[in-house]
């Protein structure tokens, strides 16, 4: 079987977590992903380790991708790559608002080039507002669209949130659907478009609801930490272990009669106080000093494993050491070993989520050395013969 | 050039339709589809979609057509009932399949196929249709038959437990991000399945663990940062910090957030402080020093901080580069000039619940229609034009009702 996207080439001309993973997806599902960088600018995922090749999150974000060294700060190396993009289905950035522009490498120049081109471009609040030339990181972004005040236990003083990268590695993943519907659309009309994605707006668009809280009903929603209005008792607890912690959630009367009775009391889940989902609410305070006495010896999987016997949605607040442990995980290969010509085969990374019974992913490839592919791609996508490549090596516009 | 929408007559997945069979375990992925043109129908139960009953409501009633949540996550859908224990509405929901492009479902594994509708009877009822499960755990493993929440979906994705600060209990995040997570994975696997399904003529059926999902969509690199040697180091209380290297500081009246990452950064924070001596010293200009005495630098940046008020900070800081965020409530989005410059909030009216301003999309595209303003289907709203749409007359759609089918 032929993968999905087979015959389609992609152009990446992107940085961090949010197109590299829209482009990783696009490659592990058969395109020919092109990673323009270089060593004087490279992706700065790479430099957050000592050797450029050994980044955790790089290679996890860049895999079965092909790299294409060259110079962007040469109009040279800068007319190479719109030579590529007049070659390729579907092209990505998220620099800055005005950097690709600038390099003549903009929507609007590629367009004249090639008008069927698929091009989208990805910036932390998006175009088109007094912010679209303004830097980001996932941090600052939850910041700025309400999520962070939300995110906090409510005895806290602020929000805190977490030290993920939300919304990075799921807008990518929105882009996407956005670039496969572009290409749905070229089917028909033959034409290419611009696609323009807010990473802020995606991580919006996934709790909507809290905007209706204040159009609908004038005011902001407050912090619930664990807690939730439609389930309890619902939290984190202690556990064996420094810092383990067994997460439980009930949902019904008669799941907390059961948990009652898991944790040895019965008394409690006859108690009239707490039959309902109102009184357990009320006195949550009280069933969390209950159950955090029956965890507290145990390990979080053995209190989770005896909860989920009982028929109690529970688990644990998993660590990467756990992950690796993980039988469920392991039996799934959810995590894959992939060789690497520099740092071998001993790291994990995460293998492919969307399960296909037809069409499933290729099988991984290592992310690319810098500059890996920079030959075959003269040769056999810009028809450059030996002695061209060699010239342009020599004067370091491509291959370094 | 700026992607303005333009105004094609049909949005660019309006040949599709998608049956909506999800929970809040999924429910928003179809509402992300419907925005591109997709005809999604949302098929509950005559005795309606148990988020209707989640809290809180549009005007603090509690009412089936008044849930915040269910308004949001069902937007741009159409709405059918459909009792699939009854026989006769199984037989309808068969024929209705035969209409779908994709049928997209977050039911247990298993539920489907005990009642005759797996994979394996719907490809041969419509060899075209594309089958998406969502399921906690995927359909096989050891966990596969767990129960989850969105608390326990999130606990095992690895984010809690670098979510919230260390003298806390990890902190659940607001919204049902893992389950969001896995819809934003699984409306990709459908692209990928319509995009095979134009040379190989044939459906699939694509299998989402929530629990991986929200690994990848959230915190993908704890595993690939503790495998790649990294001093052997497991994430600990201390890792929970509510923000790369403490990027919170305090101000007069609020706070903000600024990731210094990477080296490029400091000289710009240390300026826009006014070059305080304590900040001066050479090693606090290597991310790894700063990184290692992070405390003390929280500490020090704060009492810079503190002389400023949040907004004339963020325009200082905004005007020189840096990124930055005032802590904002959701509100605080709502009336953000960039949003506003975008169009991001659109209103919608709602025929019980009523008019308000909901988010949109957070694509714009140059040639393609976006379709937005459909609001959430009522319980059965659609009944009749869906079902008599696909061939049934008006008295089979009375009969089913007589029956209790839909």
């Amino acid at each position: 079987v032929a993968a999905v996207l087979d015959g389609l080439r992609v152009l990446s001309l992107c940085t961090g977590a949010v197109m590299p993973e829209l482009t990783r997806l696009l490659a592990e599902f058969g395109a020919d992903v092109i990673k323009i960088e270089s060593a004087s600018m490279p992706d700065f995922m790479r430099r957050v380790t000592p050797n450029y090749e050994r980044s955790p999150g790089w290679s996890d974000a860049n895999r079965n991708k092909r790299s294409f060294a060259v110079d962007l700060r040469s109009e040279e190396g800068r007319q190479i790559v719109r030579r590529l993009a007049a070659k390729v289905d579907v092209m990505g950035e998220n620099f800055r608002g005005d950097v690709v522009d600038a390099w003549g490498l903009g929507y609007a120049r590629i367009r004249e080039v090639n008008p069927r081109i698929v091009y989208i471009s990805s910036q932390g609040f998006g175009r088109g507002g007094p912010d679209e030339h303004n830097p980001t990181f996932g941090p600052n972004l939850v910041a700025s669209f309400g999520l962070q005040s939300l995110w906090s236990h409510p005895s806290e003083r602020i929000g805190i949130g977490a030290t993920i990268n939300h919304p990075d590695h799921l807008a990518g993943k929105v882009g996407l659907v956005a670039v496969m519907a572009a290409l749905e659309q070229r089917r028909l009309t033959g034409e290419g478009q611009l696609i323009d994605l807010s990473q802020a707006e995606t991580g919006a668009v996934l709790m909507g609801e809290a905007y209706l809280e204040w159009s609908y009903n004038g005011r902001e929603r407050r912090p619930l930490g664990n807690r939730s209005l439609s389930a309890a008792p619902q939290g984190a607890y202690p556990c064996a272990g420094e810092d383990r912690w067994c997460v439980l959630t009930i949902e019904t009367d008669e799941e907390w009669r059961r948990l009652a009775g898991v944790i040895g009391r019965p008394d409690a889940g006859a108690d009239s106080r707490l039959t309902t989902l109102a009184g357990r609410i009320e006195h949550h305070d009280e069933i969390d000093r209950m159950i955090a006495a029956w965890t507290r010896s145990r390990t979080p999987s053995d209190a989770a494993q005896t909860l989920q016997r009982a028929g109690i949605a529970a688990g644990w607040v998993q660590t990467a050491k756990d992950h690796l442990e993980d039988p469920h995980l392991a039996a799934r290969q959810s995590y894959v070993q992939i060789e690497h010509p520099v740092s071998g085969s001993q790291s994990y990374l995460t293998n492919q989520v969307a399960r296909l019974s037809a069409t499933p992913v290729l099988p991984a490839r290592h992310a690319p050395l810098l500059g890996e592919h920079t030959d075959e791609i003269c040769r056999d996508v810009l028809g450059m013969d030996a002695a061209t490549i060699a010239s342009l090596r020599e004067r370091k516009i491509v291959g370094f | 050039v700026t992607a303005a929408t333009r105004s094609e007559t049909r949005g660019p997945l309006s040949r599709y339709r998608i049956l909506d069979m999800t929970s809040l375990r999924g429910a928003i992925g179809p509402q992300m589809l419907a925005q591109y043109g997709a005809d999604v129908i949302h098929v509950e139960p005559p005795t309606g979609d148990p988020m209707r009953h989640e809290p809180p409501f549009a005007g603090d009633v509690a009412d089936p057509e008044r849930s915040l949540l269910f308004l949001w996550r069902n937007l741009g859908k159409r709405g059918v009932t459909i009792d699939l224990g009854n026989p006769e509405g199984k037989r309808l929901f068969e024929r209705l399949i035969l209409s779908a492009d994709v049928l997209y479902e977050s039911f247990d594994p298993g539920m489907l196929a005990s009642l005759g509708l797996g994979w394996s009877r719907l490809h041969e009822i419509n060899p075209r249709l594309v089958h998406v499960s969502i399921t906690e755990y995927g359909e096989d493993g050891p966990y596969a038959h767990w129960k989850g929440s969105t608390l326990t979906a999130f606990a095992m994705s690895g984010a809690m437990q670098v979510s919230g600060t260390a003298d806390h209990p990890p902190c659940n995040a607001p919204h049902p991000i893992a389950y969001d997570a896995a819809a934003v994975y699984a409306n990709a696997a459908v692209m990928m399945a319509l995009w095979a399904r134009h040379s190989t003529g044939e459906g699939q059926h694509i299998e989402i663990s929530a629990q991986e999902a929200a690994i990848g969509g959230l915190h993908p690199w704890a595993v690939p940062i503790y495998s790649f040697g990294n001093g052997g180091k497991a994430a600990t209380a201390l890792n929970r910090r509510g923000g790369i290297s403490a990027t919170i500081y305090e101000c007069r009246d609020g706070w903000v957030r600024v990731p210094i990452i990477g080296d490029r950064f400091w000289p710009i924070v240390r300026k826009i402080l006014g070059e305080p001596e304590a900040l001066m010293a050479s090693e606090w200009e290597g991310q790894a020093f700063r990184t290692a005495n992070e405390d003390l630098l929280h500490t020090l940046i704060t009492e810079q901080t503190m002389k400023w008020a949040t907004e004339a900070l963020v325009a200082a800081a905004k005007s020189s580069g840096l990124p930055i965020a005032a802590v904002r409530p959701p509100s605080g989005f709502m009336k953000d000039p960039n949003t506003l410059a975008r169009g991001f909030w659109r209103e919608v009216e709602h025929p019980v619940a009523g008019r308000a301003v909901y988010p949109s999309t957070p694509v714009r595209m140059s040639a393609s229609r976006l379709e937005f303003g459909r609001p959430a289907p009522r319980l059965g709203e659609h009944n009749d034009e869906v079902f008599s749409g696909i061939g049934l007359s008006r008295e089979e759609i009375l009969q089913l009702r007589a029956v209790g089918a839909i």
